[in-house]
């Protein structure tokens, strides 16, 4: 018997395709075959949306410490979870544990995680873009421990703090997190998109809607989404970001990247890297 | 000792997180430390992730720093918790949390917005957090507007702001984008890097506004202004209401709404979209005076 409420979050260390699934998902889901519009997909807020937690609790949070809200998070997500309906958000903390050592993220209420993986030698430039950063810059968040986002002390923050970690360790956070998770590399939904997708779909539980998925996946085309962000703003683009949906191709790297940063970001991330079978790195992506 | 706030008289052992009033008040409100039994009828309804109702009754249990029970309008029961770090103050969060319910069960409207006047020009100004209001609010009043609200403002059932009697609660940079002096800027809750400061004209009389802005962010570099009309403006408007999901466990929707369609049925509203630049504020705060 199909579940009729929870969570399912879409995971990912940022740059890694997680709006692409979203839009996906829309597409999915939308009901006209029109393209879905990159400015509607507001309607399940991102995990460190202020708005949304204060939504959940009925507290303000303004005048909070980043810890305190922390502690509010695990409460809100179950309370979201136990709501009638399924719901999908974005999520790019790791998943981890508050100050007083709740998961972040409560299994209970929780259906599942879609953990979309990118090869981290590509993220690196669209962090960097995204970022507004040089290219070394992006790999020394990409190899930070103890990279933290959403963090300000002189004005408000939008967003909750977030733990990002680095790249291997925002991967091994969720895959050891005891939640369901369903591993979908960014490379393979651009590579085998039927398949891939049906695969998230099934693990969705809209495996019903299955023959909308070509129709979805032509909707949601790179270059209709880099149309469309050129006609109207996307509402999530960082403020000092030129643009959101970049290039959208894997491989990238091989002419973005030196080779002392390819080697800089082989050394930190080789092991996570072999597992996800990203590895040789001069592999053949398409 | 005795404090004022949205109209009220509060009395309280409790120490709050505000400047004291005058004691020659007859209290609206009364705070009191300790949670104790309350014969109350019918069982807990969980209405939020951290909120539960009864009739007349609204307990919220903020995480690591204190339980309140509101009850009816009139009394709120605080109750501490060990973890906190407020040194036996009612920390502003849960100060406004309280209130902010406290005022929604009296059956007054409650927005996230800021509100100031000047003459017969009130202008309200809704928005998220982080939208800018409060720092456009303090502009106005530095270019004479006097102060009705900050933040959150508390709407009766004639559609009229009641001023908050309270200082503008801003961040620094925006005392710095405003050139407010540090000796004019009391810290709120350290370590937060957020301040009461009192703008130097306030209004004391109930205002309704004439004019509406819901605010916005832009990547654009000047600020963007188009009309809201029709039922858009109640949409608009109803979407900056604290606690919205869970209004109907403790307080009436109704008079909310009542409030809310009134302000857009006499109003003259706009999404005023903000450049996310340093210059954000000048340049919206120009436009909002060519335009008044």
């Amino acid at each position: 018997m199909t579940q009729c409420n929870g969570i399912y979050w879409l995971a990912s260390y940022p740059k890694s395709g997680n709006t692409w699934m979203r839009i996906l998902l829309h597409n999915m889901m939308s009901t006209s075959d029109a393209p879905t519009a990159i400015t509607t997909l507001g309607g399940y807020p991102i995990a460190s949306s202020r708005t949304w937690l204060e939504e959940l609790s009925g507290i303000e949070t303004s005048e909070m410490t980043d810890d305190e809200i922390d502690e509010i998070r695990p409460l809100a997500y179950l309370w979201a979870g136990s709501q009638p309906g399924v719901t999908y958000h974005k999520v790019h903390d790791a998943f981890g544990l508050t100050p007083s050592g709740t998961p972040m993220f409560p299994k209970t209420g929780c259906l599942g995680v879609v953990y979309i993986v990118r090869n981290p030698l590509d993220i690196v430039s669209s962090l960097a873009n995204h970022l507004q950063c040089s290219t070394d810059d992006a790999i020394t968040i990409l190899n930070d421990p103890s990279q933290i986002w959403s963090v300000t002390t002189d004005t408000l923050a939008i967003q909750c703090r977030q733990k990002i970690l680095d790249w291997s360790g925002h991967v091994r956070s969720w895959e050891e997190s005891g939640i369901a998770v369903l591993i979908v590399r960014y490379e393979d939904m651009l590579r085998t998109p039927i398949p891939t997708l049906s695969r998230v779909i099934d693990f969705l539980g809209l495996g019903g809607q299955r023959e909308r998925l070509p129709k979805a996946i032509e909707n949601s085309r790179f270059s209709l989404l880099q149309q469309q962000e050129r006609a109207h703003n996307f509402p999530e683009k960082p403020d000092i970001a030129i643009n959101f949906f970049r290039q959208g191709i894997s491989g990238a790297w091989r002419h973005e990247l030196t080779n002392i940063q390819v080697s800089t970001i082989l050394d930190r991330h080789e092991e996570t890297m072999r597992k996800l079978g990203y590895w040789p790195p001069d592999a053949h992506w398409p | 000792m005795f404090y004022r706030a949205f109209g009220l008289t509060i009395q309280t052992d409790v120490k709050l997180p505000l400047p004291a009033a005058a004691d020659d008040h007859t209290a609206d409100v009364l705070i009191e430390e300790g949670i104790r039994s309350i014969d109350t009828p019918g069982a807990w309804i969980q209405c939020g992730a951290t909120a539960w109702a009864k009739p007349r009754l609204l307990r919220l249990e903020i995480p690591g720093q204190a339980t309140l029970h509101i009850e009816a309008g009139s009394l709120v029961r605080y109750q501490i918790h060990k973890a906190s770090s407020d040194g036996g103050f009612m920390s502003p969060p849960v100060f406004t949390t309280a209130i902010g319910a406290l005022l929604q069960q009296r059956g007054i409207a409650l927005l996230h917005a800021a509100a100031v006047r000047n003459a017969d020009d009130t202008l309200l100004l809704a928005g998220s957090a982080g939208s800018g209001k409060s720092t456009l609010a303090a502009a106005l009043t530095l270019q004479g507007f006097s102060h009705l609200s900050d933040d959150l403002a508390a709407v009766n059932d004639l559609g009229q702001i009641i001023p908050s009697e309270l200082p503008c609660a801003l961040w620094q940079n925006a005392t710095k984008s405003l050139g407010i002096p540090k000796d004019e800027l009391i810290p709120l809750r350290p370590p937060i890097q957020k301040y009461w400061w009192n703008p130097r004209v306030i209004t004391v009389q109930p205002t309704r506004p004439n004019r509406v802005f819901i605010l916005s962010r832009t990547h654009t570099p000047s600020p963007q202004v188009t009309p809201i009309v029709g039922n858009e403006r109640i949409i608009a408007l109803y979407e900056n209401v604290p606690r919205r999901r869970i209004l109907h466990a403790f307080a009436s929707p109704a008079n909310t709404f009542r409030a809310v369609t009134s302000i857009a049925a006499a109003s003259h509203f706009q999404r005023l979209a903000l450049p996310i630049q340093t210059n954000s504020v000048r340049n919206a705060l120009d436009l909002l005076l060519q335009s008044s």
